[in-house]
């Protein structure tokens, strides 16, 4: 893997919802560069834009009043609008804050994550998919598969909801992982095991991983590269030690001052 | 299947519902009578061992009479709520699903439909039609959709927000296998309820329009159709009315039966509540 080959590209990335019938951009002129095989961190708070920006790349902003104004977003140098559809689930996937909700709760928590191979893999014979979910069920820590195959999902823990959710989104072996918000919604203990799983999944499978996070503390101690994001602009991008160290932005130094305080 | 057996109500729905299709299939070896033998001498006979149900005003027996209707009641009840059922949940799902102009056509026409008093409207294509079984299955099934559809629409509104159907686009799954997988599933139990109603309401729509001449024609019989013959003697021969009434009122409530069991069986929660 080169150092220099950038997976992600976006350039001039401006996206919005249409409201009452005015425009609201919630994304303004967005420029980021994302390397294959780093850990890349969005911070910024509620409302910054963030996840809009997620969407955006996977091409899943509202149809009735999402819009991407301007700018471009490449895929290992494909333009996404062209892929999108073919790598979505397989080579580009994502893991959504709240786990208790993202699972459909009358299908089985096992045949969900059948479903996402199945839609990929048409000719894999169904032994094949399910020694597959099995495998990465194990992957992700669900020691116990049989019984979580099984369960619907209220019948699981958070935890384990979002393990599943996990090993939905590796299952296709993606070459980017985005993780948007993937602890809130849990507690302490279980935050810091479900952010180690994705680092240890990340060395395992060769991801990209970026992560999208209100925590700054997450960017400082999981991300190689960050992006500090407010009102919809990017206002700092950089590597993670330069970042803390020399921050430039006033709202960076207000972040970090923040977590100063809490910490004494 | 097997949880449904355990539901008693149920049980008891599907026997009854059994029953009836049984005693439509055996209806002629069930009676000794034929459909349209009349016996003018026999004319109002109250029950007895001959005939359990009494005899009608040209002599025939209530009960052959009524064994034979029972083919025409579940016929109507059946295909007319899977072409409701067809028609209902695929414009509620595609309207719902994905909304925009799709959605306001869909919703406009079945508006138009909805305003035509369903009724009535079935009369008038009746009356352009020729008054036969199969145009009343075919008229009650495609005017009374609007309903089922708009429920439908309503519930994939609410259910296409949820976070489970974002999860699965971010998969790659496509439209149709979210449609099986996610939202049908989640529509089932409105869906069953729905559709145990409308055959008690086919059902009765059915009758209806055999009262009014305009469903099943002589000599062949329908539930309806012997209620229906039986008002003008309902002070001499109350058999004509309440056995035809009752029979309907048990189909219908059979139906209703199932229907809320499925609706308990497709529930995952609802058995972990129990437990």
């Amino acid at each position: 893997m080169s150092e220099n080959k950038y997976i992600l590209n976006i350039s001039g990335l401006s996206a919005g919802y249409f409201i009452n019938g005015e425009y609201f951009e919630a994304v303004k002129n967005a420029n980021l560069n994302i390397k294959e095989g780093e850990t890349f961190a969005v911070v910024g708070q509620s409302g910054s834009g963030k996840s809009t920006l997620a969407m955006a790349v996977m091409g899943l902003l509202p149809i009735d009043n999402g819009k991407i104004s301007n700018g471009t977003i490449k895929f290992d140098g494909n333009k996404i609008e062209n892929v999108i559809e073919k790598i979505r689930g397989r080579d580009i996937a994502v893991v959504l804050q709240d786990p208790h909700s993202y699972l459909n709760p009358v299908v089985k928590a096992g045949r969900q994550v059948y479903e996402a191979v199945e839609v990929h893999n048409p000719a894999l014979k169904e032994e094949e998919i399910y020694a597959r979910v099995k495998d990465t069920f194990i992957k992700v820590g669900l020691i116990d598969f049989e019984r979580i195959y099984h369960s619907y999902p209220h019948q699981l823990s958070g935890g384990q909801k979002q393990r599943v959710l996990i090993a939905m989104a590796v299952i296709n072996n993606p070459k980017v992982l985005i993780a948007d918000e993937p602890t809130s919604g849990l507690d302490v203990h279980i935050q810091k095991q479900i952010l180690e799983l994705f680092l240890e999944l990340k060395q395992k499978l060769n991801l990209t991983l970026i992560i999208i996070t209100h925590n700054i503390l997450i960017a400082k101690k999981y991300a190689d590269t960050a992006a500090v994001m407010l009102n919809g602009e990017i206002v700092e991008n950089k590597n993670t030690v330069d970042l803390f160290l020399k921050p430039e932005h006033e709202y960076t130094k207000m972040l970090l001052r923040h977590v100063k305080l809490e910490n004494k | 299947m097997k949880k449904l057996l355990r539901n008693k109500f149920a049980v008891l729905g599907i026997s009854i519902i059994a029953l009836l299709i049984l005693a439509a299939f055996f209806a002629p070896v069930l009676s000794p009578y034929g459909q349209s033998e009349q016996n003018l001498y026999q004319r109002l006979l109250p029950p007895s061992s001959e005939h359990f149900f009494g005899t009608d005003d040209l002599g025939r027996d209530v009960f052959t009479r009524m064994l034979f209707g029972s083919r025409i009641s579940l016929a109507v009840g059946f295909i007319s709520v899977f072409i409701i059922l067809f028609i209902g949940t695929f414009l509620g799902i595609v309207s719902g699903y994905f909304g925009g102009k799709v959605d306001s056509v869909i919703m406009r026409f079945t508006d138009i439909i909805l305003c035509f008093p369903t009724f009535f409207l079935i009369l008038l294509i009746i009356a352009f039609l020729e008054p036969n079984i199969f145009n009343v299955m075919a008229v009650i099934g495609l005017t009374s959709w609007p309903g089922l559809a708009r429920l439908v629409r309503a519930e994939v509104l609410s259910l296409k927000e949820r976070e489970f159907i974002s999860v699965a686009k971010m998969m790659g799954i496509d439209n149709l296998k979210i449609f099986a997988v996610h939202i049908l599933p989640n529509i089932i139990s409105p869906l069953m309820v729905y559709a145990s109603l409308a055959i008690g309401g086919a059902i009765l729509t059915e009758s209806a329009l055999s009262f009014l001449g305009l469903g099943v024609q002589p000599p062949m019989s329908s539930w309806g159709q012997i209620l229906t013959a039986g008002k003008d003697y309902i002070y001499i021969a109350w058999w004509l009315s309440v056995f035809p009434g009752l029979a309907i009122l048990i189909t219908v409530l059979a139906f209703n039966l199932i229907g809320e069991a499925i609706r308990d069986v497709f529930d995952p929660k609802e058995e972990y509540v129990r437990k």
